[in-house]
């Protein structure tokens, strides 16, 4: 009885967050002359939120587990460096640059997990050393300058669109494995389902996306290839953060690093394990952006490790570990773009975006807050029910 | 003689859905120690926190009478100038702090609104010698012990305003030898008039200590009688609501061959490379037994227990084997690996993993046999685990439910199923039944009974003589990081026997 309690709180808080964002986006629809829900402001929309999707992925497994990654913008940006020059000054094959860059993106990674991982240096002060030094290795190398322009071929691998016919047919794939999928969850754990709702609400909400996908995409030009390698990451991440083994030890060392050491986890390789992944992120976010861009500029990625903390915090990821879903983060890294995407359709001055997507944050945490706050009461209360 | 000082009426508390206190009625008296016993979840703890204005006024009905004034706090800080002061279960220090600081936290000696440093010091010097405890103010809370630490927290709540003196479980973590003290500052202060509310799970103490016994059980105040008409099985009688024959399960266990061969284990201070916590000792363990190890606190069995499997931070020199063969544990990981699993001593802090689910604390460890090429099998790891909460009756409301939202002793089961499910054959429990109710312990035992009679070898680490010789096949005695005497738990063996080896550490004369 309790139990569907609890499941409901979960559920309403989640309607409410989606009802909010569906009046705000009426909002925005209405501030910008219906600008901004058309199908190929959308498009724009999720094209520029790709490479945060990216990068507020691999950020959301380390702040899952109380770490942290400052180096998320310059290793981005270093990746970007490193491929344009490759490309633009060693002439270098496409496959081949892309093949060092994601190695190169690995060693990253692995640098960051050995020092926080391996030898406990605070994530926070291991992290920043790891910017200065992406930063200013990138700097050295290319005296900072702008690197481009890069093959067309190479361009597509943001710019380019899979058609739309074949944009449909992927996505019905998508939902139609989607559903299967979760119809065969619910078969094998009916035991645990405690009724159809969860079941429903999972299957409703798929059809709804699908629904929607299919209108952004089947009327503009399709999907756009940098959407394609978010979306791909966020199922991977999700993939990864819920049904693996290394998954679920991540959120047990968030929840209690020292119960989780005692309690047989390796707790130091998978702390360097999930900074590799952050090492993957870097090489495939850094590819996108230098794809997007053209080319590499010494501004490339910058900041874009603070903007997917406020991307992850927005989505409900808790800053003390153990809490976070791909879903909330996705939704968080909307919701930003979105608030970009209408502030320059409107002209603010990139100043004043500055303090609103501020204040937007401190809302969400806000929020967060107090939902943590009035959800603690409850199982403060609850616990003394069971306790009878 | 004594006077009654707080009289309690009709007092209730309820949270939405339970009512936790249901119109109790008590009288305290001055001069005179109070027990209060029951199962976790009794209230007990609820209706304190009322008195000590944790759960200020409005927010239960009822009233309760200081000196016959009606109180009515808004605040700890209010009830404790009126003169109720309460040292809760929960240890509230900071431990970035020296003891002098939170000794005096909120009333620092003052001199012109600047902290008198030196007053502070001399002040808690004086505090700390009463207590006779051998640190210096200066040291910072958390390079002490917790027993020390509980120590401290009763010393700030003992000061000279103070009428009614609360202590929740005081000694849950208090050797005798500290024990002893501290009953002995509950005697100082009875003869200076002040009333001792007592809550303790340990009934030895509560009936050594007390003038007057309560029972509480669901929220409701059974029976209040003086302490010598009380026998310890009417306690328990009462605080269970049924009467109890036997506690613990019969010992028809017999024993095999030998698991574990500990050769020699030496653990070292984390702080002190050179000082051995634990002294070079060996034992064996064998399958299908259950070895308890007791010793007061300081004695190393904790150090022994993550010694060996790799889990202490300081230095450790091991060497033993598993069924004949050499091992060595680097880390807990590789303990689990060669079949060893611990039940860490601190409940909360090294056994709980916050923010998850029941079904996710229960297969925390187990994971790896649940899945393939590192993707997890949800519907065997949830048949696993729903098997354990059904074999262990882990009272949840589901498998999803938040872990923290358990009670104490249903966690409990949970962390103890986790280590049932990585199917170790060797399990090391640290205090595995402190501060938990009544019910649950006896649950425990019986799970502990049916693992030794499946095989598995159990080394269960605990500071009660009575559970140590209702479950225990042999008994190891430790003091001061060594083995003092192993013995088989039969006849032979009395509570006075086993309290000397572990106090004197040599054969009685």
């Amino acid at each position: 009885m309790t139990k569907s309690k609890t499941e409901i709180s979960q559920y309403s808080k989640n309607m409410v967050m989606i009802l909010g964002v569906v009046i705000l986006f009426f909002i925005f629809n209405a501030l910008t002359n219906h600008i901004f829900m058309s199908v190929r402001n959308l498009t724009l929309l999720l094209k520029q939120g790709s490479v945060l999707m990216i990068v507020a992925s691999g950020l959301m497994m380390l702040l899952v587990e109380r770490n942290f990654d400052l180096s998320g913008g310059a290793a981005v940006y270093f990746i970007s460096a490193f491929l344009s020059q490759m490309i633009v000054n060693y002439n270098l094959s496409i496959p081949l640059a892309i093949t060092l860059s994601i190695c190169m993106g690995l060693c990253m990674g692995a640098m960051n997990g050995f020092f926080v991982g391996i030898v406990g240096v605070p994530a926070f002060i291991g992290t920043l050393a790891a910017q200065q030094l992406f930063k200013g290795i990138g700097y050295t190398w290319t005296n900072a300058a702008t690197i481009g322009p890069i093959p067309e071929s190479l361009q597509f691998l943001s710019e380019g669109y899979i058609p739309p016919l074949q944009s449909a047919i992927l996505l019905t794939i998508i939902a139609a494995v989607g559903i299967l999928l979760v119809l065969l969850n619910y078969k094998k754990m009916k035991q645990w389902y405690n009724g159809t709702a969860k079941l429903i609400i999972s299957i409703f909400s798929i059809i709804i996306f699908y629904i929607i996908a299919l209108w952004i995409f089947t009327g503009y030009y399709g999907i756009p290839m940098c959407v394609f390698f978010a979306g791909s990451m966020v199922a991977i991440t999700g993939f990864i953060s819920q049904k693996s083994v290394f998954g679920r030890n991540i959120y047990s060392i968030g929840g209690n690093p020292e119960a989780a050491r005692l309690s047989g986890i390796k707790t130091k390789i998978r702390v360097f394990q999930s900074y590799l992944y952050m090492g993957l992120i870097y090489g495939i976010a850094g590819i996108v952006i230098t794809a997007r861009l053209g080319g590499s500029t010494a501004t490339t990625g910058n900041l874009i490790e603070l903007d997917a903390v406020a991307a992850a915090c927005i989505g409900g990821t808790s800053m003390s570990g153990g809490v976070g879903r791909i879903t909330g983060v996705a939704m968080g890294v909307f919701i930003l773009s979105a608030v970009d995407n209408v502030m320059s359709l409107m002209n603010v001055s990139s100043y004043a975006q500055m303090v609103v997507k501020g204040l937007i944050l401190l809302t969400a945490v806000c929020l967060d807050v107090y939902m943590n706050v009035s959800r603690t009461k409850m199982k403060k209360e609850k616990s003394k029910l069971i306790a009878q | 003689m004594s006077e009654v000082i707080l009289k309690i009426k009709n007092l209730s508390k309820s949270f939405p859905g339970v009512l936790a206190v249901n119109k109790a009625n008590l009288e305290i008296e001055s001069g005179k120690v109070h027990s209060l016993v029951g199962g976790n979840g009794a209230g007990k703890s609820t209706l304190m926190k009322i008195l000590a204005g944790i759960y200020s006024y409005g927010n239960y009905e009822g009233s309760f009478f200081l000196n016959d004034a009606e109180c009515q706090f808004k605040s700890i800080v209010e009830a404790e100038n009126c003169g109720i002061s309460m040292v809760p279960q929960d240890l509230n220090m900071v431990n970035e702090m020296s003891i002098a600081d939170n000794l005096f936290i909120n009333k620092q000696p003052r001199s012109k609104g600047i902290i008198n440093d030196h007053k502070m010091l001399q002040q808690s010097q004086q505090i700390l010698d009463e207590f006779g405890l051998n640190i210096n103010p200066t040291t910072l809370v958390k390079e002490i012990g917790i027993a020390q630490k509980q120590l401290l927290v009763i010393a700030r709540a003992m000061h000279n305003k103070t009428k009614v003196l609360i202590l929740d479980e005081p000694t849950s973590t208090l050797s005798s030898e500290e024990s002893q003290l501290l009953f002995q500052k509950i005697v100082e202060a009875k003869s200076k008039g002040v009333a001792c509310i007592y809550i303790s799970h340990r009934l030895d103490e509560v009936k050594a200590i007390s003038d007057t016994i309560t029972v509480m059980r669901d929220g409701c105040i059974i029976e209040t009688d003086n302490a010598p008409d009380m026998s310890e099985k009417r306690i328990v009688s009462l605080m269970v609501g049924r009467d109890v024959d036997d506690f613990y399960p019969p010992k028809d266990r017999t024993p095999a061959s030998c698991l574990l061969k500990v050769n020699s284990l030496s653990v070292y201070n984390q702080k002190f490379p050179d000082k051995k916590v634990v002294d070079d000792i060996q034992f064996d363990l064998y399958a299908g037994e259950i070895l308890a190890v007791y010793g007061l606190v300081g004695a190393g069995r904790t150090e022994m227990a993550m010694g060996i499997i790799g889990g202490w931070r300081g230095g450790v020199s091991c060497d033993m084997e598993i069924s004949g063969k050499k091992i060595i544990n680097r880390n807990p990981s590789s303990a689990l690996n060669h079949g060893i699993a611990l039940l860490p001593e601190d409940r909360k802090r090294e056994g709980a993993i916050d923010r998850q689910s029941v079904s996710r604390n229960i297969s925390a460890s187990s994971l790896p046999l649940f899945s393939k090429f590192g993707v997890i099998d949800e519907q065997k790891e949830r048949n696993n685990n729903q098997k354990m909460v059904d074999a262990l009756s882990i009272k949840t409301p589901s498998m999803d439910t938040a872990f923290e939202t358990l009670s104490g002793g249903n966690q409990q089961k949970a962390i103890l199923s986790r280590l049932i499910s990585t199917k170790s054959k060797i399990l090391i429990l640290d205090e595995a039944t402190q501060g938990i109710d009544v019910e649950a312990k006896y649950q425990i035992y019986g799970i502990l009974d049916l693992l030794a009679l499946d095989g598995k070898a159990i080394l269960f680490i605990s500071s009660d003589i009575a559970e140590v010789m209702g479950i225990a096949d042999r008994i190891m005695i430790m003091r001061h990081g060594k083995v003092v005497k192993t013995v088989v738990n039969d006849d032979s063996i009395n509570k006075e026997k086993i309290l000397w080896y572990a106090t004197i550490g040599t054969e009685e004369s």
